[in-house]
């Protein structure tokens, strides 16, 4: 498979992300924020973590609206999977591809450590390894979950909750660590699969994760 | 033309921001009940200007032409506040000509 990985200014996990890809098997296409890509020569997109264009505005605003992700946005609506962690999260959440918008953790300080998630549904394409729990590193100081009470509702009874937090971390309403669009093609979480792959890392969990 | 948008953070999320601030200016013997913490932005739109002067360019009447110049100005200065300087989910905002 070729994935797309991106780079904005400020983007710090794609290398890491270029890793995972490699280490299941596919291909590496890099992408530059200002490059348009044809959706034909790209089979999935990762939106890494970092903090793009320094997090100026709103976390995820300007890379949201930058020429790539108009490539990745007529890509999701082919049906093709994209997958957001961390800063990507925040970057799909304001590109309107995912619900919901990340804002600073309730306690105001930046969390760095391991953290348990539970799987709630599943996506069509991410997180095959069968395993409904999983421990992840987070490293994030908006990835606090949120939105208004409408909006959340809509979320839960569409099943678009990708991942909960078992012990919340940041005050994200219900717990929520990932969600996904109604397709399924689209999906985010805030913890970094791409930083748990093999056992000498601190875990594996986020290995079968693409 | 220029315009002032002034954005704060909606009143039901946690501004920890503006929480900081309070927590220091009531340690310090402040009585602040109160305290937020949004941001200003000055956009000066060129564009605006040529695209009306261009459209209007038959109007005789210069107080005219000036507000329908302020007016189109406006107009784009909240479609870029509401497209992109903004996100309507945490943040409200109010206009003001400059």
């Amino acid at each position: 498979m070729k994935i797309g990985v991106i780079t904005f200014p400020g983007t710090n996990c794609d290398q890491d992300v270029v890793k995972m890809v490699q280490a299941h098997g596919h291909t590496v296409i890099p992408l530059w924020h200002k490059d348009r890509f044809e959706t034909s020569a790209v089979d999935m997109a990762i939106v890494p973590g970092g903090f793009s264009y320094g997090d100026y505005l709103r976390c995820g605003a300007l890379a949201a609206r930058s020429p790539v992700m108009h490539s990745v946005r007529e890509l999701a609506s082919k049906g093709k999977p994209v997958l957001g962690i961390c800063n990507g999260f925040q970057i799909l959440c304001e590109t309107g591809l995912l619900p919901g918008v990340l804002v600073r953790n309730d306690h105001g300080q930046f969390t760095d450590k391991w953290t348990e998630i539970e799987l709630v549904q599943t996506t069509r394409f991410f997180a095959q390894s069968g395993k409904t729990r999983l421990r992840l590193p987070v490293a994030h100081g908006e990835g606090r979950f949120y939105a208004d009470k409408a909006e959340l509702d809509k979320i839960e009874d569409q099943g678009l909750v990708w991942f909960r937090y078992t012990e919340n971390i940041n005050g994200s309403l219900n717990n929520i660590a990932g969600v996904m669009n109604k397709q399924k093609n689209v999906a985010a979480l805030m913890p970094h699969p791409e930083r748990a792959m093999f056992e000498w890392m601190g875990g594996n969990d986020g290995f079968k994760f693409i | 033309m220029k315009w002032g948008i002034k954005i704060l953070p909606r009143e039901v999320l946690l501004d920890t921001q503006g929480r900081a601030v309070q927590d220091y200016l009531n340690q310090s013997g402040q009585e602040v009940s109160q305290c937020r913490v949004g941001k200003y932005i000055v956009l000066d739109l060129k564009q605006t200007d040529k695209e009306a002067s261009d459209k209007d360019a038959s109007s005789k009447d210069a107080s005219d032409k000036e507000a329908f110049k302020k007016e189109a100005s406006k107009k784009k200065a909240i479609e870029i506040t509401e497209q992109t300087l903004i996100n309507p989910l945490i943040e409200t905002y109010t206009i003001e000509s400059l």
